[in-house]
């Protein structure tokens, strides 16, 4: 009898215990399987060339100062060097903006010199270079209210949630050393949430269009304040 | 008897409603909470030249204060490293394995050319002429001492804060216009504290690949 009427009282108990447990709201990656990719399809600019010049775009050198969040990186399906990599070339291919662009699979040094740099272009024929330092690929959330509600004072906590990317890239023209275009792109995409709503498809979101932003500000940049060298 | 087991779960069903209750009591809204305030709470603008411990190199200053316990509290919301811990460091006394002690650097770009100053390689060479890279941001973090479990609505919140404060205030790679001046805060492990230590952060110039580290000696004093 006593076995038998313990059961729903452990219930009960248990049922309790994890809605407490269902509060914890710590930010971590998703299943493999169900992680975010942050491919899309740039649009395909038809115009002139600024640069009648064969483009090498190097490898991009992670200078960030943290992961994407706490000791984690792995948010996205693929590792973010590797598939910011695939946009940068697939941007730059799209935007017009050079007669013809070619990746360059093996990177150069953090701090390339111009030995490093002609080699390089000569090794790739190419004849400018693209070297690019991402600074911020992060996520963080700002907590903007914390309130109790229900039954046992439940918590919850009100998030700012935001994905930053900031990059330097740096044009570089092989033959003389000279470098015709370095800018900062920063760019911060904003969703507000309680965190337990944060799911793969927000982050891979708001990424791409932190990442659409970032692009833009790049080839206009470009388009209007990179240098060109005299024939 | 159906009651009799159900009280045990009313029992503990009221200590959990309680503890919270209590919990949120204690626990301030978010504009009041300290994290949160230092998160709001910026750098100090300041040219490299104010400072008294700065070094100038072709026309770019590089300038550098400890930031002391009140200074810490305000910007990063908790003391991370004591004023009474350094002092002794600087007299090259005290045990100081793990900390980490927090510098106010300052970059002033008077040259004619773009500079990229790249924090994110700052390091300090002491007088052996070994390098030591500047702390980790997971190993800053892991310095506070904030309330609450992380795994608590309010832990989290706390945890929210901390991190984005310290990706905006942390020293990173940056490109410094002529003219323009940045502040940042610099960590560093406090065992490299020593009178002949000096920091260095490389810079580039932005008309050709032209790399240089600017150096400055540690200061000797809390201000």
């Amino acid at each position: 009898m006593y076995k038998y009427l313990k059961k729903p009282t452990f219930f009960l108990i248990s049922i309790f215990f994890f809605s407490i447990c269902a509060q914890s709201q710590s930010f971590e990656p998703a299943s493999k399987a169900k992680r975010p990719s942050f491919m899309y399809k740039p649009e395909l600019v038809r115009r002139s060339a600024k640069y009648e010049q064969r483009l090498g775009i190097l490898p991009v050198i992670d200078s960030r100062i943290s992961m994407f969040y706490g000791e984690e990186d792995d948010f996205y399906k693929d590792p973010i060097i590797e598939g910011l990599n695939r946009v940068f070339n697939l941007e730059l291919r799209y935007s017009g903006l050079f007669t013809e662009t070619a990746s360059i699979k093996k990177g150069s040094s953090e701090s390339p010199d111009i030995k490093e740099v002609q080699s390089i272009g000569n090794l790739n024929g190419v004849n400018l270079l693209l070297i690019t330092h991402l600074t911020e690929f992060n996520f963080s959330r700002t907590p903007v209210d914390f309130y109790a509600k229900g039954l046992g004072a439940r918590k919850e906590t009100v998030f700012a949630n935001s994905i930053r990317v900031s990059f330097i890239s740096q044009l570089i023209d092989i033959d003389t050393g000279l470098i015709l275009f370095a800018e900062e792109i920063n760019r911060e995409s904003i969703e507000s949430a309680s965190s337990r709503d944060i799911d793969p498809d927000l982050i891979e979101k708001m990424t791409k269009d932190v990442l659409k932003q970032s692009f833009s500000d790049l080839k206009l940049l470009i388009q209007e304040n990179g240098l060109r060298m005299k024939s | 008897m159906i009651l009799n087991i159900n009280k045990a779960f009313i029992v503990i069903a009221s200590i959990f409603y309680i503890e919270n209750s209590f919990a949120q009591y204690n626990n301030p809204p978010v504009e009041d909470d300290k994290f949160f305030d230092a998160l709001v709470q910026e750098l100090e603008f300041l040219e490299a030249d104010w400072m008294d411990n700065h070094s100038i190199t072709r026309d770019i200053i590089l300038g550098a204060s400890w930031v002391n316990q009140d200074e810490q509290e305000n910007y990063l919301g908790e003391i991370i490293f004591s004023d009474k811990k350094l002092n002794k460091k600087l007299k090259n006394k005290g045990n100081v394995k793990d900390d980490i002690a927090v510098l106010l650097v300052v970059v002033t770009n008077n040259s004619k050319y773009r500079i990229i100053f790249d924090g994110s390689s700052a390091s300090i060479i002491n007088a052996k002429e070994n390098k030591i890279q500047k702390s980790e941001l997971e190993d800053v973090f892991k310095k506070f001492k904030f309330l609450g479990r992380s795994n608590t609505a309010y832990g989290e919140m706390r945890i929210g804060s901390i991190r984005s404060n310290l990706l905006n205030k942390s020293i990173k790679k940056i490109i410094v216009e002529p003219g323009e001046s940045s502040s940042s805060l610099l960590f560093i492990p406090a065992s490299s504290i020593n009178s002949n230590s000096v920091i260095s952060i490389p810079i580039q110039n932005l008309k050709r690949l032209i790399y240089l580290d600017l150096q400055l000696n540690l200061p000797t004093e809390i201000s």
